[in-house]
């Protein structure tokens, strides 16, 4: 790499290097998150009528409504509040809850570990179980296991997530009582904690499970049938070799393009995996401040989110490109 | 590149699904459409005294936690779901293609419209949904409108390849300078080349938007009640699983079939209208 390198931003021989690249996207993700932060703050300018209006109820007296303009600060011009509204969030203060009166900040602190763990659980086991499923698939093709599990996973993509969770409620909770309910037992790494996030995790990790399953099984099959493996089975190795020495490594790396992108949907179905499993994580905090017309609350979620997602993609597009180089060239 | 109706009619149905499917959606519209004949009961007949009844000859699909009948609540939520599916379609239809043509006619509009549409279809819909919702309010015709959004970027995306194309196909036309073509032989070239991608997106955005109305409603954000939306029936009968399954798993049962069948017709579609088969 070192041939190609050049002090100046421009492009050498065609080539940049990771460093170079790695600048270049971040400064990319910089319009999108103010773009994003934009969207949010006008989310409560959106609203058909007066925002105030809306939040005191159709039969509260002017004053009340006036009062209320005046502690958001909704009578100031639009980039007076904009800057505010930015100032604030670049200092941690995203405002109260209109609903419990604690600051956005400490609402959202409580809540997004709680979905990070449902989130990581879920992937870890869609991962888990997925892949391997996906890869004996391939390996034992058109056998009834690959005919059944494929079957399964096509069922997972296409039922929607509730009814996946209340399936799984049904069966394993109401039925056969193996697991709670609902509700938040604790840290992971107890056992009652372990317990509560199982069936969550579960609904939201079937279908990425599923995809998972699908893509993998794909990608193996069409790398058995590449000119190195027929060259490796030629060779005499033994087929396990062939399989899960060479085949897989290759098969492999499409999978983890994948798995990068199932994030956002992730995030998507953890909210409606929450509101099932009353699991109190970001997901249920937003519902609930829309149904209340919680402003603030909505607002610190969706900003919060939205700039999770930009920072994720953005990592994961420097792990691309360090990993691949051809993604830096041209 | 011609297309033939008898051959595309032909060629899908040689595919089981894609007719299964095709079935599945023309008997819910028929449903959908004679609703109030189709219905053994008024869905909003309340009759707590007959509450999560199991499915018997009166009611069909039992009934649900207020003794409304299930049957005729999930006949008329058939033809909510289709009303929402294609309102919101058709706005991400028009959408798209106004965005997707300002894009293709005007190279310095094309790459900002186009970054902006690939910003959007990187971020996960459901959070789109909820912000819009949380502006607008919780209820269905802003779901609908929300779910209609949603749909935009792609339409662009098919509007404005089209329409390059078009205009490629049309400086060719100039350079030629001869009499033989005009626009109207090249509409009949991509014209049925734009049709063919339409129909197969807007089949498979159909059982999109279906399902993803019956996740607002799930979650409070679409249908308000009495509105016997899919989702909404779901949502009412959470509660009370353990008592009366069958309240929630015949309305998950209509989403998934009807989801599914649009899954397989556009399948379908896709590969009879694919002319390399």
């Amino acid at each position: 790499m070192d041939k190609y390198f050049d002090a100046s931003w421009k492009k050498v021989g065609g080539y940049t290097t990771v460093g170079q690249y790695s600048v270049k996207r971040i400064l990319q993700a910089i319009p999108v998150l103010l773009l994003s932060s934009f969207l949010v703050f006008m989310i409560i300018h959106l609203v058909p009528g007066n925002p105030a209006r809306v939040i005191a109820g159709p039969s509260a007296p002017e004053e009340t409504v006036r009062e209320i303009e005046k502690k958001l600060g909704l009578d100031q011009p639009l980039y007076v509040q904009y800057l505010r509204f930015l100032g604030g969030a670049v200092r941690g203060d995203l405002g109260k809850s209109l609903h419990t009166r604690r600051s956005v900040v400490l609402e959202l602190a409580r809540a997004f570990p709680k979905t990070l763990e449902l989130t990581t659980t879920a992937m870890v086991l869609a991962v888990l179980f997925g892949v391997p499923i996906g890869v004996y698939s391939a390996v034992h093709r058109a056998s009834i296991w690959d005919n059944v599990s494929m079957l399964v996973a096509l069922l997972g993509i296409t039922m929607p997530v509730f009814a996946i969770g209340l399936i799984l409620m049904w069966v394993l909770a109401y039925r056969f009582g193996l697991f709670p309910i609902s509700g938040y037992g604790g840290p992971i790494w107890t056992v009652k904690g372990l317990r509560h996030v199982t069936l969550p995790a579960l609904t939201l990790a079937f279908i990425s499970m599923g995809l998972l399953a699908r893509f993998t099984r794909s990608s193996m099959l069409e790398v058995l049938g590449e000119e190195y493996v027929r060259t490796a089975r030629a060779k005499g190795l033994a087929e396990r070799v062939v399989v899960y020495r060479h085949a897989l490594r290759n098969a492999l790396l499409p999978v983890v393009t994948v798995l990068g992108t199932q994030f956002g949907g992730l995030l998507g179905g953890a909210v409606v995996t929450e509101t099932i499993f009353a699991w109190p994580g970001l997901g249920r905090i937003a519902i609930n401040g829309i149904l209340t017309r919680d402003f603030p609350i909505v607002q610190g979620v969706v900003l919060l989110v939205a700039a999770i997602f930009v920072v994720v993609n953005l990592a994961v597009d420097l792990l691309y490109a360090f990993l691949d180089p051809r993604i830096r060239y041209g | 590149m011609e297309v033939s109706f008898e051959k595309v009619l032909r060629k899908l149905s040689r595919n089981p699904g894609a007719m299964v499917g095709l079935f599945v959606l023309i008997l819910m519209i028929l449903v959908a459409v004679f609703a109030p004949s189709v219905a053994t009961h008024d869905p909003n007949t309340v009759d707590v005294l007959n509450k999560l009844a199991r499915p018997s000859a009166e009611h069909y699909f039992g009934t649900d936690t207020l003794g409304r009948d299930l049957f005729s609540r999930l006949v008329h939520g058939a033809r909510i779901s289709l009303a929402v599916g294609l309102i919101a379609v058709t706005i991400g239809l028009a959408g798209g293609a106004l965005l997707g043509t300002l894009a293709g006619y005007y190279p310095r509009l094309d790459s900002i419209i186009m970054r902006l549409m690939d910003v959007q279809m990187a971020f996960p819909d459901i959070l789109l949904a909820i912000a819009i919702i949380a502006a607008l309010g919780p209820n269905l015709v802003n779901a609908i409108i929300a779910i209609g959004i949603q749909g935009i970027p792609v339409f662009a995306r098919i509007t404005r390849a089209c329409v390059l194309s078009v205009r490629e196909e049309l400086y060719i036309e100039a350079a030629r300078a001869v009499g033989a073509g005009n626009s109207r032989i090249l509409a009949r070239h991509v014209l049925p080349n734009i049709l063919a991608t339409l129909l197969v997106y807007c089949t498979l955005r159909l059982g999109t938007t279906i399902l993803a109305a019956a996740i607002l409603s799930f979650l409070g954000l679409g249908a308000q009640p009495p509105t016997p939306e899919w989702g909404a029936i779901v949502s009412d009968a959470r509660h009370v699983l353990d008592l009366a399954p069958h309240a929630a798993f015949f309305p998950i049962g209509a989403i998934f079939l009807t989801v599914l069948s649009l899954n397989l017709l556009g399948d379908g579609l896709r590969d009879a209208l694919d002319p390399r088969l």
